[in-house]
């Protein structure tokens, strides 16, 4: 597994309370293992329960319509980038 | 935008075996193209297109459709989704409409129904925006030729034939299929003809819409069409209501802003209350509403309050069951009791307590229409309050309601006990209630899972297995492998224990 960043971190932290992943630490999630599918096997309500948890930490709204929001949300790694790019404070 | 006057008187009654397609007028304002659809042949164009535009274009891919009695559309995109499933009404081929796109799914679909074929519009659905993975296996079985399919985004819809008058279907004809898990535990088929379509779509105007009669609402859903509630709601309704729906589906509340904001005014919002929870927690503004419909899961009065004062507006809440469709109403901001919809007679057993070793019957509810060919027993209890109002008493404990997708948790565990590597296992909702630090609301309860799996199988493996089968929404969230389940000498698994044992291998997991 590859190391987190802190603020891969941080991010790992919101996802594992905003979601409730009873059965996962939030450092034994892997930034570069998919989020969807296979990987944490989240869906659609999870990923309105995280948007929902990013708009309120980090103050951005995110929109599925933007390619660079379903690109964000296949890792950890680049979520974490993404919101770093767009949030007005992190 | 014109008013047009709504047409609520259905059916043509000097042919009652036959009714029109639609009661629209050929100018009405049908459908409000927001995303750009190539396949439309309108190019960039955006904005509404008519009734008479849309019949031209189910006339033209009536066609075109390959032969077969059956299709299965699971087109994304909710006017692709009308004009398929109008184009194989009248083409006399029946809509199937699968509870989820998983590839097992469909693959066990087409294995019931051997001569049917997919419908798609191109497979880039909302749901693959996030989940790329199970798509792929759908887009491979395709590509392989493996299932028979027709790409309604490779083909150049054309409505250069304007129709002179609307086509009749035959009233008894099934038009649709639509399947949910039925509490014996097998995926059931709802055969809803054109006669139910037709009549329950006027009886659901006559409820839904009351109040708006005399103008066009613009709608706006978040559910999918194949559903029950969004194939009601944002197909049947537009097909014989002035109502001009928009053809995406927004997820996040960003999306739904930015459409809303499109769309002219006045407009509606059709959703669940898993959307209308997260669009009352983010702090902007949106547009005002003349209607909200929700429906789908239980909504409480404090999000329905919320929800009125954000939008100033009207939130009714509908419910149904999958049989009849949509049966009562209430305005959740300020009413506890349900109002039945007139056209709908119930029974409500005073229960048989004491009468031998039967499960007491009290509320049970018996429920007939119509249209139905007999009456229906509902998964709720009902406490009456008088003829027309009642309160929900519960639900059958099999059956389950989580973020809106209905299931039955035997028909969960039949797909688990299927697994070729399984000693033993169950799926159970665990007792736990979260509410969220956002929202104060409660949050989405999931499922759990424990396992006792064979040599040289990996839970890994398993929820390969469960996620091609098995809806999201089902996924049990944790699986955990456990050394073996405490089952009762006659091979039962009580409650207690099974939750009892969840917590400990939690525990020692983490």
């Amino acid at each position: 597994m590859a190391k987190q960043t802190p603020s891969e971190a941080k991010m790992a932290v919101l996802l594992v309370e905003a979601l409730n992943l009873e059965d996962v630490e939030a450092a034994e999630i892997d930034p570069e293992a998919p989020l969807f599918g296979d990987g944490l096997g989240l869906d659609s309500i999870d990923a309105l329960e995280i948007a929902l948890a990013i708009s309120q930490e980090y103050g951005l709204q995110l929109k599925a319509e933007d390619e660079s929001t379903r690109k964000a949300f296949s890792t950890l790694r680049s979520l974490s980038e993404f919101v770093a790019s767009r949030a007005p404070q992190s | 935008m014109p008013a047009a006057p709504r047409r609520v008187n259905l059916g043509n009654r000097l042919n009652p075996s036959a009714s029109p397609l639609t009661s629209r007028p050929f100018s009405d304002p049908f459908c409000f193209i927001l995303n750009p659809i190539a396949s439309l042949g309108l190019g960039e164009k955006t904005g509404v297109v008519t009734t008479g535009e849309f019949l031209s274009h189910v006339q033209w891919l009536a066609a075109r459709l390959p032969d077969s009695h059956q299709v299965i559309n699971i087109c994304d995109n909710r006017y692709l989704f009308m004009v398929a499933f109008c184009a194989a009404i009248l083409r006399e081929q029946v809509n199937l409409l699968p509870p989820n796109k998983k590839a097992g799914t469909l693959k066990s679909l087409l294995a019931e129904y051997p001569a049917a074929y997919v419908l798609h519009d191109g497979l880039c659905s909302e749901d693959a925006r996030l989940d790329s993975g199970s798509v792929d296996v759908v887009q491979a079985e395709i590509k392989s030729e493996a299932w028979p399919s027709f790409d309604l985004s490779k083909v150049l819809l054309s409505a250069d034939r304007p129709l002179s008058r609307v086509p009749e279907i035959q009233m008894e004809r099934p038009a649709a299929i639509s399947f949910t898990s039925g509490s014996t535990g097998d995926s059931r088929p709802n055969v809803k003809s054109w006669r139910v379509i037709v009549d329950s779509s006027a009886n659901n105007a006559r409820h839904m819409l009351a109040g708006h009669d005399h103008e066009t609402l613009f709608q706006l859903a978040t559910v999918p069409p194949q559903h029950m509630w969004g194939l009601e709601t944002s197909v049947m309704l537009p097909l014989f209501s002035s109502i001009c729906v928009a053809d995406t589906r927004p997820l996040f509340p960003l999306d739904i802003k930015t459409a809303l904001e499109q769309l002219p005014s006045p407009a509606m919002l059709v959703t669940t209350p898993v959307h209308l929870r997260a669009l009352c927690a983010v702090e902007m503004s949106l547009s005002p509403l003349s209607l909200i419909l929700c429906a789908t899961s239980p909504l409480t009065q404090a999000l329905a309050q919320q929800a009125e004062e954000k939008f100033a507006t009207e939130l009714r809440e509908i419910y149904g069951c999958s049989e009849i469709g949509s049966m009562a109403w209430r305005r959740t901001a300020s009413d506890a009791p349900w109002r039945l919809f007139h056209g709908i007679s119930v029974a409500v057993s005073k229960g048989n307590k004491g009468n031998g070793d039967k499960e007491d019957n009290e509320g049970e509810v018996m429920a007939a229409t119509e249209y139905l060919p007999q009456p229906i027993l509902l998964q709720d209890r009902w406490e009456m309050l008088d003829d027309h109002h009642f309160h929900l008493q519960g639900r059958h404990s099999d059956m389950l309601d989580i973020a809106g997708k209905r299931g039955s948790l035997l028909a969960i565990n039949k797909v688990l006990l299927s697994y070729p590597g399984l000693v033993d296992g169950i799926i159970f909702l665990p007792v736990r209630q979260q509410h969220s630090q956002q929202t104060k609301q409660p949050k989405v309860s999931r499922l759990a899972g424990l396992v006792e799996l064979q040599p040289g199988f990996s839970i890994e493996q398993l929820k390969t297995f469960l996620h091609e089968h098995l809806d999201d929404a089902f996924m049990p969230r944790p699986l955990l492998a456990v050394d073996r389940l405490p089952r009762e000498e006659n091979g039962k698994l009580s409650q207690q224990r099974v939750q009892a044992l969840y917590q400990q291998a939690l525990q020692s997991k983490l």
